[in-house]
């Protein structure tokens, strides 16, 4: 019996001490990320997510055209630099640019690749809106989404490894795997669309992100209302691989409600966003 | 073996248990972004200690939702947690240089590795047509993208509410 009671002490003191210690992980989303999260990535791991997410971005590339107008690609590059300064991924270079289409949509490629279509940002009515959606995409890079999924690393294992075979030389099924990673990728961003938790978390990220960096991230929030609106086929590859917009809606309400953010302390830059509007063409 | 051992080793493995994860809850973090502004309470609202500059240690002691509660300066503090990482920052790694034999060697050899990866899929030829358009390569105009900068005094400026 006093064994016994030793032993109830010693868990009571667990649970005590140690309070998520005995919680489940339904509760603690946060951490279930940090413990889901791979092992350390290499400094050769992010040299091939680079490489991998340069094919990505060029067949995004390919497959839209560069929208040429300088004024605006500055102005993105700058809103997007600005929320780059607090990502917690310092090892990339980000990279942004506009991809010449009215579909309305915003695209990420691993390794710091983010684009967003000129439909798109005619849909925006200020700077916050357009930092909501690049803070999104940047959570999709910074949650590894792609990354995880395809498994790509420097190992030998890994698909992605069959860049640097392709480079060099190599085998041809080695570049078949690699090429058909690529076609996966490809896949996630225009049919599948990512997992419905990694939208939840780019989403949630992108609160955060914004908020940060000074942003109101209510910006994402008044966006989606408007394009919500714009059914056909401008956001046909949008409605098919994301969320509703509803569950996003209330789920971006929540997280700012969450975070104790006052949205109306933050800013929305309406004016400057007007300024770098009259330079499309 | 007697119910005493098995009680001794019971209450070893407890105690084990018990240190080992009070020594995992106290985790070690790494400030990642440029700078990371520590709260008083986990709300934007709350009166800020200090901000913490990249590749400042951090030793968290809880967290709070998407806040992570930290020990700063001896005071409970607390640091939105996507500004940080249990990893130090790694250092910038650049792109690969248009310039690269190696690199431009791939490129060249892209083209024709792409339709010969394609045909050995065993893509029918209207697929392997979809792929030459839909899904062609433009090397341009990501060295476009790639090569566009910012200076650091734009940026600044512009973090700051100013112009364009």
């Amino acid at each position: 019996m006093r064994r016994a009671s030793v032993l109830v002490f010693l868990l009571v003191l667990m649970s005590v001490a140690m309070p998520d210690a005995v919680m489940s992980a339904d509760d603690q989303p946060w951490r279930q990320r940090v413990s889901a999260a791979p092992p350390e990535m290499t400094s050769d791991d992010v040299t091939e997510e680079i490489r991998f997410g340069r094919e990505v971005a060029a067949r995004l590339l390919g497959r839209y055209g560069l929208y040429a107008n300088d004024p605006l690609t500055k102005y993105v590059n700058l809103v997007g630099q600005s929320l780059a300064a607090y990502s917690n991924r310092p090892e990339l270079k980000y990279h942004f640019a506009v991809l010449n289409t009215s579909e309305i949509n915003a695209y990420a490629a691993p390794g710091g690749y983010i684009f967003i279509t000129k439909g798109a940002i005619d849909k925006m009515q200020d700077e916050s809106e357009l930092a909501g959606v690049i803070a999104h995409e940047m959570g999709h890079i910074n949650g590894k989404h792609v990354v995880k999924e395809l498994d790509i690393k420097a190992t030998e294992g890994s698909a992605a490894a069959g860049l640097a075979r392709l480079i060099g030389g190599g085998t041809e099924s080695a570049r078949i795997a690699f090429s058909k990673a690529v076609d996966k990728a490809m896949d996630t961003l225009f049919t599948t669309g990512y997992k419905r938790e990694d939208e939840i978390e780019a989403d949630k990220g992108s609160v955060m992100q914004c908020a940060v960096a000074g942003y109101d991230p209510a910006g994402l929030i008044r966006y989606f209302e408007r394009i919500s609106a714009a059914k056909g086929k401008s956001t046909e590859v949008l409605d098919k691989t994301h969320p509703a917009y509803d569950a996003r809606i209330i789920l971006l309400k929540d997280s700012i409600t969450a975070a104790a953010i006052d949205t109306a302390a933050l800013k929305t830059y309406k004016e400057r966003f007007a300024e770098a509007m009259k330079t499309k063409k | 073996m007697n119910t005493k051992r098995i009680f001794v080793n019971l209450v070893i493995s407890l105690v084990v248990c018990l240190i080992a994860l009070q020594a995992s809850a106290q985790e070690t973090y790494y400030v990642q972004s440029v700078k990371a502004k520590v709260h008083s309470a986990p709300s934007f609202k709350a009166s800020v200690l200090g901000e913490a500059s990249r590749g400042t240690r951090l030793n968290s002691i809880g967290r709070s939702g998407s806040w992570l509660k930290v020990s700063y300066y001896g005071k409970d503090g607390y640091v939105a947690a996507i500004l940080v990482s249990v990893s130090p920052p790694m250092a910038k790694h650049t792109m690969i240089k248009a310039g690269d034999a190696d690199f431009q060697q791939g490129v060249r050899r892209r083209a024709s590795t792409y339709t010969s990866a394609a045909a050995a899929r065993g893509l029918a030829a209207d697929d392997r047509r979809r792929l030459s358009g839909e899904d062609r390569l433009d090397y341009d105009g990501l060295e476009r993208v790639e090569k566009y900068t910012i200076s650091d005094a734009e940026l600044t400026k512009f973090m700051e509410g100013g112009k364009i």
